[in-house]
């Protein structure tokens, strides 16, 4: 991962330059060896070309997702897949943004929402804010558990020396619950940041990883899953396709929910977490609410969600999704520091992108 | 007229819905194998694949599916309008459609109240839809 925060003063091109350089030095590789691409190019640029242009190498494969922030991180399934057939040997992952970020600017290459949405204003926190509102009609899920969410990731960012918000310290449930209201019952510190940053992931075989500097991390399962593009024809607005992809992912990875020492889980809004933890099944539909109070999913707690801090306290840059599956080899390396999750050995990461449209689950584990 | 707010897209599949909506109807696609309504517009029936539709009005008469008061983060367009309330309907039909609730204050809203189409005409071609209390209107 690259510097996270405002890099007002750096072109998109310069962030995306150091996640790809240093995501390669971090494996021991060289540009040389890269052989394959996914994702999206800074600022939406065609991917495969624009690589070959700025770093002299012949691809010869390339794909490009549409999960929205999760669109890079997604694609670590569709790289294993080509690896595995031998259609690349070296795939990277970047993803990058810089410059003057504007709220609403896209990076992803998402989902986009139709003139029957945009007519209206409504944005990203809207439509979180009615799924959220729905939950709590549907499973008397309160604004006081949202913000434990929230609550969660600020000290994991404490703890996570490159996140934006961790040198603003702790924060409590009625510091969530008294910040500005966006949209009800949303506030404030339920919504993510909006800044610019980078990073990358090297996949490759697993005969090459051994070999290199570093801990090789297996993707051990992966799975999406797509229900819907519009809201108004979800076919309900407290679960969406995580559950396929976790079933999926799980199913792969031959591994229950009670074997995940730590999970990474998209939370551009403090709800995105309570219903992914829900529909991957660490916990019955509607019982989100409890399943993360009383600190559950802070570190120390049965399941530490987003040790890095995730979107709202950590980074949320570029396809941010990517920072979930960073975090997560972090903790499986040993590498996470002060955050460092103890024994741990399998991780989850749960990416979704759009409103709630695109969505991944991935299985990692240490060899 | 002058409306600052952004203004939809309209295209081949869409221009019925929004002709429907100059003569103050809300009107549906309709399925014509499996007469299921659909909003919003696509080609394909979602729940048989016929590609086969007849435009037919519906009520406009629904309830509160989900809502949200909006009190930021939004474009200049509507900045004025804040807070606002942002809602989507499941209408007596099935169909759920996002709209914004009006003549009803915010901390009235709930999930489950009965709500009815307005027609409010934005520009001399563009009509929207709009949605309050249904006993509003009496």
């Amino acid at each position: 991962m690259t510097e996270q925060g405002k890099l007002s003063d750096r072109t998109a091109g310069s962030v995306y330059a150091e996640s790809v350089l240093g995501a390669l030095a971090d494996a021991g590789l060289g540009v040389k060896d890269i052989d394959g691409i996914i994702g999206t190019g800074p600022e939406g640029a065609g991917i495969a070309g624009d690589f070959s242009d700025n770093f002299g190498v012949t691809l010869r494969f390339q794909a490009q997702t549409g999960v929205g922030a999760s669109s890079s991180s997604s694609g670590i399934g569709i790289a294993a897949m080509a690896i595995e057939r031998g259609y690349a040997d070296v795939v990277i992952i970047p993803t990058a943004s810089g410059g003057a970020i504007r709220p609403g600017s896209r990076t992803g290459g998402g989902p986009t929402p139709s003139s029957f949405e945009h007519i209206w204003g409504s944005n990203p926190a809207a439509v979180y804010a009615m799924a959220a509102r729905r939950h709590m009609y549907e499973y008397g899920t309160t604004p006081a558990q949202l913000a434990e969410v929230a609550v969660a990731a600020r000290k994991h960012a404490t703890l996570n020396p490159a996140s934006v918000m961790g040198e603003r310290g702790l924060i409590s449930v009625e510091d969530v619950l008294e910040s500005r209201m966006i949209a009800d019952p949303l506030h404030l510190y339920d919504c993510c940041l909006v800044n610019a940053g980078g990073g990358a992931i090297v996949m490759t075989t697993m005969e090459r990883a051994q070999d290199l500097r570093t801990t090789p991390i297996v993707l051990m399962g992966w799975g999406e899953g797509f229900t819907f593009h519009d809201i108004m024809t979800a076919p309900s607005m407290t679960s969406f396709g995580g559950v396929v992809a976790a079933t999926t992912a799980f199913a792969h990875a031959g591994i229950s929910r009670d074997d995940i020492d730590v999970a990474g889980i998209s939370d551009h809004f403090s709800i995105n977490v309570l219903i992914e933890l829900e529909d991957a099944g660490f916990c019955g539909k509607g019982e989100g609410g409890d399943f993360i109070a009383g600190g559950a999913i802070q570190l120390g707690g049965r399941l530490p969600v987003n040790t890095d801090g995730g979107f709202l306290s950590n980074s949320h840059g570029g396809g941010c999704g990517l920072y979930t599956v960073v975090e997560l080899v972090r903790q499986l390396r040993g590498e996470a520091g002060e955050r460092q999750v103890e024994n741990c050995n399998l991780a989850y990461a749960h990416g979704t992108g759009g409103t709630f449209q695109g969505q991944y689950a991935a299985i990692f584990g240490r060899r | 007229m002058n409306y600052s707010k952004p203004i939809p897209e309209i295209t081949l599949l869409t221009e019925p819905f929004w002709e429907g909506l100059r003569s103050k109807e809300l009107r549906m696609q309709a399925c014509s194998q499996c007469s299921v309504l659909r909003f919003i517009p696509k080609e394909v029936c979602p729940d048989c694949s016929s590609v086969d539709y007849v435009w037919q009005q519906v009520s406009g008469l629904g309830m509160v599916y989900s809502y949200t008061t909006i009190h930021g983060g939004v474009g200049p367009a509507f900045r004025d309008d804040l807070p606002f309330v942002t809602v989507i309907v499941e209408l007596d039909e099935g169909p759920r459609v996002m709209s914004h609730l009006i003549n009803c204050l915010p901390d009235a809203v709930e999930i489950g109240m009965r709500v009815s189409v307005v027609f409010e005409d934005a520009t001399e071609e563009l009509t929207l839809y709009k949605f309050e209390p249904h006993d509003a209107g009496r």
